[in-house]
């Protein structure tokens, strides 16, 4: 068992875990968007950054991916945190603007501000579909091609893959397809309505217009209770 | 040592003779020992003299167009001869332009260091030789072929 | 059989080669044979000599002379006036900016005087193609040592009381790292010497790797024998192909002369290497991308720890240095880790190669002591700002590194005191800029180099650089808004804490480091719209000034686009709509009636056409 500090309480953990693994299993809540329990996990959101270390040597690192050390100093919400975490939704809401996953999460942390240009790609590079296809559905049919901003998710050399067996899991696992805001003004607006209880799809257009509408995942909505 | 293009590389067994040049299948290279570190640093010294520019001393053949036709090219080739046979590796040689006195051409300066140098006239491949073997290898100049000692001054 | 008396060394580093090195050599080989001098004078070609400025170079040994911008035509008189007749000629010499007196020696020639070369001392003087060479100048002795007098713990030792630091850019402690790898019990170990150098402006580790490849597989065996590894990688980028092919001949001599391979100079110890070429990204010069990209996977890093020298190359024990650091090491061995600390400062030890380019007279590469002041490296080896014009700012580190100002030009170059200026120490890249280059601009050119070679993992590197780019190319274009620069300092910072990898979390220096020394520039160009130095093209407007304009037609015919309107003795105007601001017209003026001005403040009065 490997010993270490969290958020100023001593922890134990097996050897292997991660800092967000031990996190999970004492019940303290990281975000994340690009970790998903079953896959490899990859690092690419930075969602789930915690501050590590002491005193002025302190260093951000994704939790999903570092593993615990004995005498370990882990703090999970500190200001650095917060402000790298708002940062990162902040730049994925400007390439996913109409997630209601992303939105969701910018309502949750106090992103009230979209300053850069949307580029309506509707893809955060987060790579679920990728490590879906490959580990659990075994196929590889997709993959990430180029590096930098020029990255994008596709077939090998863009041809019809003859991998794919329309199994729809990458759909499934992608957060920024897994459900778009319906509302009037998805693509500007980070209006917290949904959180709140309020979602404007509901008064345009008299109902939810989340797509791929789920009643166990994106029911939120409606069966939460008005507070 | 130089390594022209085409001749096999040095470390061929003893008592082969040289390759020719245009020769195709190289020679299998010997692996090295420890001991043979020390013997190729010996047989580069000459090129380690030339290329750090230092050495024990420089000899100076005084060309330019007077010393040319007095015949310095072969005081140069038989100084030159004279070193590879005796295996002179720690003396750099050089060559100057027309040294002023042109009468007395070929001439030579012999600089040993921390030794004046010495200025030598009428030269001919023997007095070269000789020259080589006694002040440089042995270490007393020649007075006979001397023309003086020391530096020019300097006004 | 003569003994050769001259040595005519050829600097045959790609700077020179692409001067056309290779057909002087030949040129020189041609005229030798001509003349019949072929048993007295031997023509060799060197690696890199450092003073690229002036390339094509000769260095003709035993006299020590320095000819340089060699052509073709000059050769058949060199051969005849200094080979024959002993007449150096001055019209090939090296002549310093401002002066008239040519310099005939290079050790008299302020570029070598002020230089201590010990990574770099086989530069222009051996034939890299030639391992006996190496050997003939100390090469080997300190593997010699190391595999028959030393343990590897004694190996160790000697390389952590030398101080010696990686000169990757990172500058971790090399016996620390090696000790480290040593520890590991897992077979079997691996050693890597990364050559991917992908920083712009930096050559130090190809002119290694072109001039003196067997000092860097030196480096490497000892290495080996240190942390116990038995078979090593030397990943050189695809883009050096020289490099390549020369390290390519140095490990077939190497294995040929049993340097290499089983039974290493007759000892039992094994250890051989394997080139692995780079493909195009600078991302791959970051240790687990390397890695990575060995093993064949695409080059992205992964989350450290664990660390190679624990778990790397195939999961297993890898210690990877950087190809200046490899060729240190021999050097360190033979002459023992007092020396080399007495070179350089309390924290940095030894010298370092640094790649000196830009606006300077003297480009080139030069190696010196650590804690040497930067104003002696700009104004002393480099000869100072061409052109009479004024020193404004040099980048240190690459686009990992910073831009420092004139106020630390007295800084002593270490790791430390550079990284607390802002900048960073990087594999040693300066970049020199005169007060015609704009920051805004420097600022723009790294984040756009950064964006392009992020591997795209990270969202904060990725979108980070991408929309730092964004904003500082908005700056650069006039339509900067005050809050641009606050947003740009916050998007800052978040790369720099968020990111995975070195290259996200050193992206930010440049912005940041430009805002530090040069904020006003960037105000100047958000605020007034307009660009001091004169080089953002949206923010410079051609201006015919009517008082001084005599109408001659000059800037008329000059101009590429037809965009200068005017007849004979009539005050002459530019369109703007058409002007590409070529800056052709402002050269063919002869009454210095053109002036490059800032937008707003002229209402230029359109002609009815």
């Amino acid at each position: 068992m490997i010993t270490f500090k969290l958020n100023g309480l001593e922890v134990q953990a097996e050897p292997g875990w991660t800092i967000l693994d031990t996190a999970k299993f004492f019940g303290l809540e990281i975000p994340t968007l690009c970790y998903m329990e079953g896959l490899d996990p990859y690092g690419g959101c930075r969602l789930c950054v915690v501050e590590i270390g002491e005193g002025k040597q302190t260093k951000l690192v994704s939790s999903c991916t570092y593993r615990v050390e004995e005498g370990l100093v882990v703090h999970t919400d500190t200001k650095r945190v917060i402000a790298a975490r708002r940062m990162m939704i902040e730049l994925m809401l400007s390439t996913a603007p109409m997630s209601k996953e992303i939105q969701d999460l910018a309502s949750k942390f106090g992103v009230t501000q979209q300053r850069f240009p949307p580029r309506n790609e509707e893809c955060v590079y987060c790579g679920l579909c990728i490590r879906m296809c490959d580990e659990q559905m075994d196929a590889r049919a997709i993959g990430f091609q180029n590096r930098g901003y020029k990255r994008k998710i596709s077939t090998p050399f863009d041809v019809k893959s003859e991998e794919c067996r329309l199994c729809g899991a990458c759909m499934y696992v992608c957060p920024a397809c897994a459900a778009r805001c319906g509302g009037p003004n998805a693509d500007t607006d980070i209006c917290n309505a949904c959180l709140q209880v309020e979602p404007t799809c509901l008064e345009t257009y008299g109902e939810l217009t989340c797509w791929m509408y789920d009643a166990g995942r994106c029911g939120t909505c409606v069966q939460e209770t008005k507070k | 040592m130089p390594t022209q293009k085409g001749k096999p590389s040095v470390g061929k067994k003893a008592g082969r003779p040289a390759a020719a040049p245009k020769e195709k299948t190289p020679k299998v290279q010997k692996k090295l020992l420890i001991q043979d570190l020390q013997r190729i640093r010996d047989k580069a010294r000459a090129v380690a003299t030339i290329r750090s520019s230092e050495g024990r001393a420089k000899i100076t053949v005084h060309m330019g167009t007077c010393g040319i036709a007095a015949g310095a090219r072969d005081i140069m080739s038989a100084l030159l001869e004279e070193m590879k046979k005796k295996k002179v590796t720690d003396v750099i040689v050089s060559t100057s332009g027309c040294a002023g006195l042109c009468n007395r051409e070929p001439m030579a300066t012999v600089a040993i260091k921390n030794q004046p140098p010495v200025k030598y006239v009428d030269l001919t491949a023997e007095k070269i030789r000789k020259i080589l073997n006694d002040h440089v290898l042995g270490g007393q100049p020649i007075v006979a072929y001397a023309l003086a000692v020391g530096h020019e001054t300097l006004y | 059989m003569k003994q050769p008396r001259t040595h005519l060394l050829v600097c045959a580093g790609t700077g020179c080669v692409s001067c056309g090195s290779f057909q002087i050599k030949e040129a020189l080989e041609n005229e030798v044979r001509k003349r019949k001098l072929q048993d007295e004078v031997v023509v060799v070609a060197t690696g890199c000599n450092g003073f690229c400025e002036k390339g094509p170079i000769l260095l003709v040994q035993p006299d020590g002379i320095f000819y340089q911008q060699l052509k073709i035509e000059d050769i058949p008189r060199l051969v005849e006036e200094h080979l024959i007749k002993g007449r150096p000629i001055k019209k090939l010499m090296y002549v310093p900016p401002a002066k008239t007196t040519p310099i005939p020696k290079m050790k008299d020639i302020e570029f070598f005087k002020h230089q201590r070369l010990i990574v770099l001392r086989n530069r222009g003087r051996i034939d890299p193609e030639n391992v006996e060479e190496y050997i003939g100048f100390d090469g080997y002795e300190a593997l010699a040592k190391a595999l028959t007098e030393m343990s590897p713990e004694e190996i160790i030792d000697i390389i952590t009381a030398s101080g010696l630091r990686g000169r990757g850019g990172a500058g971790f402690p090399t016996g620390k790292k090696w000790a480290a790898g040593r520890r590991e019990t897992a077979t079997p170990k691996y050693l890597i010497c990364n050559g991917d150098e992908g920083d712009p402006g930096a050559f130090m580790d190809r002119s290694i790797l072109e001039a003196d490849p067997h000092a860097v597989l030196e480096g490497m065996i000892i290495g080996a024998k240190a942390i116990g590894a038995e078979k090593g990688y030397i990943y050189i980028r695809k883009e050096y192909p020289l490099a390549l092919k020369r390290m390519e001949i140095a490990i077939r001599q190497g294995r040929d002369y049993g340097l290499l391979g089983k039974g290493i100079l007759g000892t039992s110890f094994d250890f051989d290497v394997e080139i692995s070429q780079g493909a195009g990204a600078f991302v791959s010069g970051e240790e687990t991308a390397l890695i990575a990209a060995i093993e064949g996977r695409i080059a992205s890093p992964r989350q450290r720890p664990p660390y190679p020298a624990q778990q790397g190359l195939w999961n297993k024990p890898t210690v990877i240095n950087n190809v200046e650091t490899w060729a240190t090491v021999p050097n360190i061995i033979r002459r023992g880790a007092k020396w080399f600390a007495s070179l350089g400062t309390e924290t940095s030890k030894g010298t370092k190669i640094f790649s000196l380019v830009g606006k300077i007279n003297n480009t080139g590469l030069v190696e010196v002591p650590m804690g040497t002041k930067l104003r002696d490296i700009i104004y002393g080896i480099g000869g100072g700002i061409p052109d009479g014009r004024k020193f404004k700012a040099i980048q240190i580190g690459g686009p990992s590194g910073g831009c420092l100002p004139t106020s630390k030009l007295d800084l002593p170059i270490d790791y430390e005191s550079l990284t607390e200026a802002g900048a960073m120490m990087g594999s040693g890249g300066m970049i020199v800029m005169d007060d015609k280059t704009c920051m805004v601009d420097v600022a723009k050119y790294f984040l756009n180099f950064l964006r392009d070679e992020s591997c795209g993992k990270c969202v904060s590197c990725r979108e980070g650089t991408q929309r730092m780019w964004e904003i500082v190319r908005n700056i650069s274009e006039g339509k900067g808004k005050p809050s641009d620069l606050a947003v740009l300092e916050e998007l800052a910072v978040a790369c720099k804490d968020a990111s995975m990898c070195a290259l996200g979390q050193t992206a930010a220096n440049p912005v940041l480091s430009t805002l530090r020394y040069f904020r006003h520039e960037f105000e100047t160009h958000i605020l007034e719209k307009r660009c001091p130095a004169g080089v953002c093209v949206n923010l410079i407007r051609y201006f015919v000034l009517p008082d001084k304009c005599t109408g001659c037609l000059a800037c008329k015919r000059a101009c590429p686009n037809d965009c200068i309107r005017g007849t004979l003795r009539e005050v002459h105007l530019i369109d703007q709509s058409k002007c590409i601001k070529c800056g052709a017209c402002q050269e063919a003026c002869r009454f210095e009636a053109i002036e490059a001005h800032r937008d707003t403040a002229i209402v230029v009065q359109e002609e009815a056409r």
